[in-house]
């Protein structure tokens, strides 16, 4: 049984199939890392990781060692890393080193350890999603993004902390009834956001070069942001969904996407190209072809920026991270342009206003499928009497549509937009920030491919301040290659104190 | 402002921009090199008959003039409509000008793409500029848009001149069992036999195409109106990728809870003008959120005694007639000839889906019907067209919601295995127009099974019915954003079958 895209490898597709499948092999894949390598095994990029294995500077072991070091000495503080699969990880690691030795090249992961949010399944690793009636559960197969990413060569060592189904973090950020309460490595009185904060924190605590979230209002922006990382919810219809909990399908199936969390823009572009493409189970994965980002030539880029969703307001370090951001590409694009396309605070409201329109029904029947009878209260809170009417319900789906589609015209005068990820930096636990401070989840309504970097710096608490890059459905490539810009002009992600 | 196809194709995205561009205009590019067109293989030789590929080979060698082209086809149109009435708005004075634009412009040596002064007419609920669009429904009944929905803006501007407008029932929902009729412009018939049904809702488009007044028209398929007509009316068409070719300017246009079902797609004599259509009208727009820049194959590069076929006879939901069943095996024995690996098989759940989809679109009470009836200002529906009903909790609407998608994938899990599914697209030969639909009816399941999951599905003529020599049709489908795997098998069929045959009206 062979999938769509190796049909398409071998099907008579010729110029599609060498172009979406060449690039495994293409240089890109194996090209040396752009910012100033580091030779800590904590620091570096994914790609550096990946060429110093190749070069046989760092064995595949060494790496798997170094980082469970690492993770041993955060994770007490942090809480980010909730299940680990150690020895598989090292046997996988002699057995990548041991090819590497007679020849023999995985892929362009070729022996790099990494993790993965626990809310995607993992074959031999216990899964939980962050519910209770998953709290031993181990599937017998990897979602396809795990699949993908084990196939080209990487190494996973366990599982980051999600809360329930990705959705019950609240004002907690990352917290559920099995593992409880992940941390912000940079300042451990502060959430790391959510849902992918154990991935966010892990990351930027150098225990992982990168990790795979899910994104359904800005769970892999909202930690990138919070955690000094860079992250990237890609086109939806990019990556397949399938393995996933909760799944591709139902209602609010075009919110969904998953995408990689790194240190560095290059991690995100290799990833992400990786990890996308159709399956055999996700109806709205496709096969588009992917740019290089390295060959996106700014000068041609119209950017549009707003300071202010009209929701609640950045703080004044966070406008900073922005100007900075458009300091850093001022003369290398063609225009610069204040405009906001007013999506909000419409969707915020309409948005919400669907979620809750069948009174969380769609919430308790995952909590039956996954056979969970406590809920964390973060979950459960979605969950009233209150039900609108199916009619109002299919309105309010039109109009929403609606609003999509006028987005959609709106962007065409524009190629990139650069706004705030979120309107404040990492909330402490003791100051919780309104649900509305995330400028993340128009960016699912309209599924665009929406990228983070850090820009900034929140003095007082030393939190880091990620901006948000927007670009046009399916130019991803895009988006990195301003991001990339924002990167090198600002410095990007600095490692934490802890 | 450009579009987003445009962008792709003028700004650096490299490798991957390049490939984009030159698979989606690939067509359009071949104007510049006369070399590139398709070379057709229609034997036709009357102008209102042959094929829109060979009709453009024509007037670009200069052998027939545009103007020519488009007096006879109105001519055509003049002769047959009084019979079939599947035109319903007609603008010939404009389209007389721009054909001596196009000759004009030819004479120059400028070719204003690989349509270049071929007549086309449209289904009347696409919007199109300066010409009357109603939708089939009273309260557009006198509407003039002042802009082309998107496939029609593409087809223009590839060089094809719009004679009319084809009809369609209201909102292209409202047959009621009767194929296409509205309370605008009436019934349509068959120009096969008049007492028959062209089918619906691209009834008008199957009609006039059929029978010679227009080299192809686009229809819509929402649950078989591009399939259904095309069976009905002897000639080729296909519903797309759901997210290939935008809906833009379409009445029941993108959005809503059932936009996955609605695609867009060419119709036409015969399947080369298919092949020459869809990548002209594939691609994303500035206003269809659901598109996506997936290249169309070339069939000409299918190679087709790899595929694995899947064929059956009968959905299990209403037994099609022993004729019909006929057809799925003698286009299996073409297969076969071929030595593909054939296997009887069917996606799984197709039932359940079928009844999910029932459920999931009356879960509201028909109420965005209703919405639909209001925003066009409509007071008196079509008899056939359902606005009422009990709605269900939202809880249940959310639930089979995702009961649906579970099937899909299942289905979409299951079509690993085949590369092409040959079956029928209904369950019998063409109908009479008193045909009096039975209660529980399910013989549009063989097409919407596909709208439900997306994927491209094409209709080409095979055989002739017993009775009253109505033409019978096969269905072939591939997996999703496999469109050129449909075109090249609805291509071999048709040079097993002959395909389109002249009728008598």
């Amino acid at each position: 049984m062979s999938s769509r895209r190796s049909f398409l490898r071998t099907a008579g597709y010729a110029t599609a199939a060498t172009f979406a499948l060449g690039r495994l092999a293409t240089s890109r894949a194996l090209a040396q890392s752009t910012p100033a390598a580091s030779t800590d095994i904590l620091v570096m990029s994914a790609v550096q990781l990946a060429a110093a294995i190749r070069a046989k500077k760092i064995s595949s072991v060494e790496a798997v060692t170094a980082l469970y070091a690492r993770i041993d000495a955060v994770n007490p503080k942090i809480n980010a890393v909730v299940m680990q699969c150690r020895e598989r990880a090292l046997a996988e690691a002699e057995a990548a080193d041991g090819a590497l030795a007679s020849g023999r090249s995985l892929g362009p992961l070729h022996g790099v350890p990494f993790t993965i949010k626990d809310s995607l399944e993992t074959a031999g690793v216990v899964s939980t999603t962050g519910t209770l009636g998953r709290k031993n559960f181990i599937p017998g197969a990897d979602a396809t993004v795990v699949a993908r990413v084990r196939a080209a060569g990487g190494i996973l060592l366990g599982k980051t902390n999600t809360p329930e189904f990705t959705l019950g973090g609240g004002d907690l950020g990352t917290y559920n009834l099995v593992h409880g309460q992940t941390y912000n490595p940079y300042n451990l009185a502060h959430t790391p956001r959510g849902s992918s904060g154990g991935a966010g924190a892990i990351v930027a605590a150098g225990g992982s070069p990168f990790d795979i979230g899910s994104d359904f209002g800005g769970s892999i922006r909202s930690p990138a942001h919070a955690c000094g990382i860079t992250g990237i919810k890609p086109t939806l219809g990019r990556v397949s969904r399938a393995g996933h909990v909760p799944g591709y399908g139902g209602a609010w199936d075009v919110y969904q996407e998953l995408g990689p969390l790194a240190r560095r823009i290059e991690d995100l572009a290799l990833v992400t190209e990786l990890i996308s493409g159709s399956d055999d189970l996700d109806p709205l994965a496709a096969d588009v072809p992917f740019g290089d980002y390295r060959a996106v030539d700014l000068k041609k880029l119209r950017v549009a920026y707003y300071l202010d969703n009209k929701l609640v307001a950045p703080t004044p370090e966070t406008l900073e991270a922005v100007r900075a951001s458009l300091k850093a590409l001022e003369g290398s694009v063609a225009s610069v342009t204040e405009a906001f396309h007013d999506g909000d605070p419409e969707w915020y409201e309409l948005g919400a206003k669907l979620l809750r329109a069948d009174g969380g029904a769609w919430r308790q029947r995952l909590l039956a499928k996954h056979g969970t009878t406590q809920a964390s209260p973060g979950f459960a809170s979605g969950i009233r009497p209150e039900t609108i009417s199916a009619p109002a319900f299919t309105e309010l789906v039109e109009k929403r549509d609606a609003l999509r589609s006028r987005l959609l015209k709106w962007f065409q005068a524009y190629d990139v937009i650069i706004c705030p990820t979120n309107a404040f930096p990492a909330p402490s636990f003791a100051k919780p920030v309104p649900a509305a401070a995330g400028y993340t989840s128009i960016y699912n309504l309209t599924g665009w491919p929406a990228a983070v970097v850090r820009a900034g710096t929140a003095k007082a608490e030393g939190l880091p301040i990620g901006v948000q890059i927007i670009a046009r459905p399916w130019r991803e490539d895009v988006a990195f290659a301003v991001a990339a810009k924002i990167e090198s002009a600002t410095g990007g992600y600095v490692p934490p104190a802890i | 402002m450009t579009s987003r196809r445009r962008f792709l194709r003028t700004t650096g995205y490299g490798t991957a921009a390049a490939f984009v561009a030159s698979s989606m205009l690939s067509r359009l590019r071949a104007a510049e090199t006369t070399t590139a067109y398709l070379v057709s293989k229609d034997p036709a030789t009357d102008p209102i008959y042959m094929s829109a590929t060979k009709l453009a080979a024509l007037i670009r060698d200069k052998k027939i003039s545009s103007v020519e082209a488009v007096k006879l086809h109105i001519a055509r149109i003049d002769a047959v409509n009084p019979k079939i009435n599947a035109i319903v708005a007609k603008c010939y004075e404009r389209a007389l000008v721009e054909a001596a634009d196009a000759d004009a412009a030819l004479a120059r040596g400028k070719l204003l793409g690989p349509l270049h002064g071929v007549p086309f007419t449209i289904k009347d609920s696409f919007d199109t500029a300066g010409v009357l669009s109603t939708g089939g429904t009273l309260g557009r009944k006198d509407y003039v848009p002042g802009k082309d929905a998107t496939v029609v803006a593409r087809s223009r501007a590839a060089g094809a001149i719009l004679l009319g407008k084809s009809n369609t029932p209201e909102f292209t929902l409202g047959g009621g069992g009767k194929g296409t009729v509205n309370l605008v412009y009436g019934l349509t018939k068959n120009p096969y036999h008049l007492d028959y049904q062209p089918s619906g809702s691209s009834g008008g488009a199957g009609a006039i195409v059929a029978a010679g007044g227009a080299s192809f028209d686009i229809g819509s398929d929402y649950g078989g109106s591009i399939r259904g007509p095309a069976f009905a009316c002897g000639i080729a068409g296909i519903k797309p990728t759901y997210g290939l070719v935008p809906r833009t300017g379409h009445i029941v246009g993108y959005g809503g809870p059932f936009d996955n079902f609605q695609e867009t797609g060419p119709m036409a004599r015969r399947v080369e003008d298919l092949i020459l259509l869809l990548p002209l009208l594939a691609g994303p727009d500035d206003s269809d959120a659901a598109m996506a820049p997936v290249p169309v194959g070339d069939p000409a590069k299918v190679d087709l005694k790899k595929l694995r076929i899947a064929f059956y006879t009968t959905n299990g939901q209403m037994d099609p007639t022993p004729e019909l069943q006929a057809t799925v095996k003698q286009c299996v024995a073409y297969f076969e000839a071929l030595g593909c690996v054939i296997t009887p098989d069917a996606p799984p759940r197709m039932k359940e889906l079928a009844e999910l989809r029932t459920a999931f679109s009356g879960a509201n009470g028909r109420d965005h019907m209703r919405r639909l009836l209001k925003l066009h200002g409509t007071t008196q529906a079509s008899p056939g067209l359902n606005i009422g009903g009990d709605s269900l909790p939202s809880a249940d609407l959310t639930r089979l919601c995702e009961e649906m998608d579970a099937i899909k994938s299942e289905q979409l899990a299951w079509f690993e295995k085949y590369d092409l599914i040959i079956c029928p697209a209904s369950n019998q030969a063409p109908i009479r127009l008193d045909w009096e639909r039975p209660e529980n009816w399910t013989g549009a399941s063989y097409t919407s099974q596909y709208n439900t999951t997306g994927w491209p599905a094409g209709v080409v003529r095979v055989a002739t019915a017993e009775k009253d020599k109505l033409p019978l049709g096969i269905q072939v489908v591939a997996q999703p954003w496999r469109d050129d795997v449909v075109l090249a098998a609805l291509d071999y069929i048709e040079s097993k079958t002959g395909g389109w045959v002249r009728p008598p009206v």
